[in-house]
């Protein structure tokens, strides 16, 4: 028994100093893994938010629309607009202290296309040349307005230092093309350099004092970003203020636990991101524009935004009114929000060449089986449908089947759900999905054949005007609903607990948001007061 | 037959035991539905992009091709890359394999210094208030779930009383040992960095012990039932005609065969922890080979399923092989047999 109890003194002592000491700023967040560092390869929400703090692009996101000087100080676009030459800032420092010059644009554009992830589909259309040090001139096959946008997510990598670390590989002589080194370092110009990274577990990042762009007084020394989403986890980090912001994705039931606690609040995201139901455009019954329009007339809205409600005086859903979230340029902010209109629904269907053999068909409602508030989603608008007599069958679908599912028309359900958002700063990131000739992926998939909607696209892409492009995407809008392409359920509200000592400008006021994934998660503009 | 002997023989076993694992998980990572491809370039990316990727992976060659492929980069060290990390599997197994490792071997550890002894205080005291409560810690470790020991250890350890660390393997304030094994606990040992192995202990504290609990339950009961068969065996009968005391007769006569099945069964468990610690992984945010496994599956990477089941398949066949010739040498007869 002596030795039990001296065994138990041991290890209380040992266990009691447990405490750690917290002398700096630290931002502590949680996101899925993993997180991929290599700003060419970078896709998802996390990818992003290490991208736009560890990186520095050309230009940057403007909230409202429009672009910032990032890297480029300026840039002019020729009469043809097929060519942009941007002239690069002068003294801006990677990591290592060495100078952003034209090599470096020219080899980070190069590398992303040959690399062919992340986001280099946006400039398979381009090149890019240095014309001096300092300048380098970007052409294109065909005007895109969407390239500045495209360029947003272009991160500038230290060619030297990644060159210096190139490895074996598949790309000839420029061997991985510096793949292994970028997935585990940092080699950019951003606010925030790399500490440590280990992309399953944890992510540790720390101020460059010689960012250009320059930090608020009380902005964090230290992100560390932890690759954990088990809610009891977050909680309990975020109850015992060892965590400062969680994710976006977990369950309301934990946002609402935390907003009832003291210290904590919930912030939200707004404006980048949609609920799209795509309707299959070539299968029966859908095939016919009256019966995808009277669906449209018969989905209650209210209620699909009422299952997004997390607390008394939250709902993490705004109603849409548009096929496109509100934070984009070219919104048409003019149109009246979607409301359920049975009697206009059954007008519509009456029209249709269906209309006396439509309890014959069965609509095919899918749902994807990791989301389950998609579930309700579905049963609601299949109540909506039998409230106009029309018939339909929930499914439910796991994301990889449903990935493969509409990769086929015959396969692909008469209604989806695609939680949708601006991950590159351009309507056309979301508008762009309608066009013909990208049917039959995961972002497209109503298998809709419109030349005006074609045609639409294809204009607001050379259209580099703003203005000109604006009137031409408030078009395309209209046109969407006219032809039934989708029902846009709501527009979401990414919903975040956040301790009250953190101010994110970003996320707090609607107007600063910038519609690009992660864009609103730039560090040096954010404060913790701990 | 010799131990060397039947050491090689396993070996040789084990040679083709993989070799089969390897077949059977290409063609079933392969039947997963979903083109790897696209799912690692996301949905918006080309269709150019994605059959480029497509012809760098092999996947429109046809399964035979692809498998001579993947054999070809094992006789190399190379089991390709992962689509769900993009870097080589190689690296990433090396990389989390030391961290669940550490962590099944802390859990393996609790298994035997709590089981065991649980199991023998229970067959001593048979059917007594000892007996009973051993039995109900031993119950309730082997029908709880693990995720929800993990959960109910960090309500108690680190909300209410917050005497434990939430998750990770080390504090935010600790550096990391220098990288000998990869298992921090070794490594700050090594380089004798007393406080980094304190740290690292305490955070394997919850992990381990949610991990060890099944397993902790069934080697106490094991222990309990082989125990009290020994003690009814002439051998045990004889020490105690002999004026053995108690203790001397079930250490010294009855727990040497009773422990046969129960090694058998504790490598067993051991050996499935590694791929059974995906949950507890999740929950405290251990970046571990389990964790690892189950999102390479999620994102259909194929490279990285078939590299982590391999090396828990050897893993498994190594720890048997090792109960196997701990039972030979415990009990000649078994490796005579």
């Amino acid at each position: 028994m002596r030795y039990i109890i001296r065994l138990l003194l041991v290890a209380v002592v040992f266990i009691l100093p447990a405490t750690s000491a917290q002398a700096e700023r630290v931002l502590r967040l949680n996101e899925v893994a993993v997180g991929e560092l290599d700003p060419h390869k970078a896709l998802d929400y996390i990818d992003s938010i290490l991208l736009v703090n560890i990186y520095d692009p050309l230009v940057r996101p403007k909230p409202g629309g429009g672009f910032l000087p990032g890297l480029a100080e300026s840039w002019e676009v020729s009469s043809d607009n097929l060519a942009i030459t941007f002239k690069l800032q002068a003294g801006i420092h990677f990591h290592d202290g060495s100078t952003v010059n034209a090599d470096d644009v020219v080899y980070s554009f190069d590398r992303n296309k040959a690399l062919g992830m992340g986001y280099a589909f946006l400039f398979a259309n381009s090149s890019i040349a240095k014309k001096s040090d300092m300048e380098v001139v970007l052409t294109l096959n065909n005007p895109d307005s969407t390239i500045l946008a495209g360029l947003t997510r272009l991160g500038i990598v230290n060619s030297d230092l990644v060159k210096a670390n190139h490895q074996d590989g598949d790309f000839g002589d420029n061997g991985d093309y510096g793949s292994a080194f970028l997935s585990a370092q940092g080699a950019g110009s951003g606010a925030y350099k790399v500490d440590s990274h280990n992309m399953q577990e944890l992510t540790v990042l720390s101020k460059f004092d010689d960012h250009y762009g320059g930090f608020l007084p009380k902005s964090p020394d230290t992100i560390r970003v932890i690759y954990v989403m088990e809610t009891a986890t977050i909680r309990t980090l975020m109850s015992n203020k060892e965590h400062e912001i969680t994710a976006q994705w977990h369950p309301g039931t934990m946002f609402a636990g935390l907003a009832a606690e003291d210290g904590l609040g919930l912030t939200t995201e707004d404006g980048i991101a949609y609920l799209v139901m795509p309707i299959h455009s070539a299968k029966a019954p859908t095939d016919d524009v009256h019966v995808r329009r009277a669906m449209i007339a018969a989905t209650d809205y209210a209620q699909m935004v009422a299952i997004e409600k997390v607390t008394e005086d939250l709902t993490a859903a705004n109603r849409s009114r548009t096929a496109l979230p509100a934070a984009l340029a070219g919104y048409d902010a003019s149109a009246p929000e979607f409301t359920q209109d049975l009697e206009a629904a059954k007008a519509h269907l009456a029209k249709s060449k269906y209309a006396d053999n439509i309890g014959d068909y069965e609509v095919e409602i899918a749902w994807i089986a990791e989301v389950p508030k998609e579930e309700k989603i579905a049963f609601l608008l299949a109540h909506n449908l039998s409230q106009i007599g029309m018939k339909a069958k929930v499914v439910k679908v796991p994301w990889a089947v449903y990935s493969d599912r509409v990769t086929q028309l015959e396969t692909t359900p008469h209604v989806g759900q695609l939680y949708f958002s601006a991950t590159y700063p351009d309507p056309l990131s979301l508008l762009g999905a309608y066009h013909s000739r990208v049917r039959g992926s995961y972002t497209s998939h109503d298998w809709m054949s419109d030349a005006e909607v074609d045609r639409l696209i294809d204009a607001a892409t050379a259209e580099m005007d703003e203005a000109k492009k604006n009137d031409l995407l408030v078009q395309l809008q209209r046109r969407l609903i006219d032809v039934g392409a989708a029902i846009y359920a709501y527009e979401t509200r990414a919903l975040f607990a956040k301790q009250d000592y953190v101010k994110a400008p970003f996320l707090d006021d609607p107007t600063n948001t910038v519609a690009m994934m992660g864009g609103n998660w730039r560090f040096n503009t954010w404060e913790v007061d701990n | 037959m010799p131990l060397t002997k039947y050491f090689f023989n396993r070996i040789w076993a084990s040679i083709f035991v993989l070799f089969g694992v390897s077949v059977l998980i290409f063609l079933i990572a392969r039947a997963i539905p979903g083109d790897p491809a696209r799912m690692a370039l996301g949905p918006r990316a080309s269709t150019e992009m994605v059959e480029q990727l497509r012809e760098r992976l092999h996947l429109n060659d046809s399964i035979p091709v692809q498998y001579y492929h993947f054999l070809r980069g094992v006789t190399e060290g190379d089991l390709g890359m992962s689509l769900y990390t993009k870097r080589p599997v190689v690296q990433d197994l090396a990389e989390y394999f030391p961290a669940t490792f550490e962590l099944v071997f802390f859990a393996g550890l609790i298994m035997v210094i709590v089981g065991i002894p649980l199991g023998i205080l229970s067959a001593r005291h048979q059917d007594r208030l000892t007996d009973n409560v051993a039995r109900i810690i031993a119950l309730l470790g082997v029908v709880t779930p693990t995720f929800v020991w993990a959960i109910f250890f960090m309500l108690i350890f680190a909300y209410v009383f917050d005497i434990l660390p939430v998750m990770g393997r080390l504090g935010e304030t600790v550096e990391p040992p220098p990288h000998i094994t990869g298992m921090y606990v070794f490594d700050s040992i090594l380089a004798g960095q007393w406080h980094t192995c304190k740290d690292a202990l305490l955070h394997m504290i919850m992990p381990a012990a949610a991990l060890a609990l099944s397993g902790l339950g069934q080697a106490a009961r094991l222990t309990r039932t082989n125990m009290l068969e020994s003690f009814g065996r002439p051998y045990t009968e004889m020490a105690r005609a002999y004026n053995f005391t108690e203790v001397q007769t079930s250490m010294k006569y009855a727990l040497r065969p009773a422990m046969i099945p129960t090694l058998t069964i504790l490598g067993l468990d051991f050996a499935v922890m590694l791929g059974n610690a995906f949950l507890v992984e999740e929950v405290f945010a251990w970046g571990g080979l389990a964790q690892y496994c189950v999102s390479a599956i999620f994102y259909k990477d194929l490279n990285g399923i078939v590299g982590t089941v391999l090396v828990i398949s050897m893993f498994f066949l190594l720890v048997n092989m090792v109960i196997d010739l701990v039972v030979a040498y415990l009990n000649p007869r078994i490796r005579l047999g």
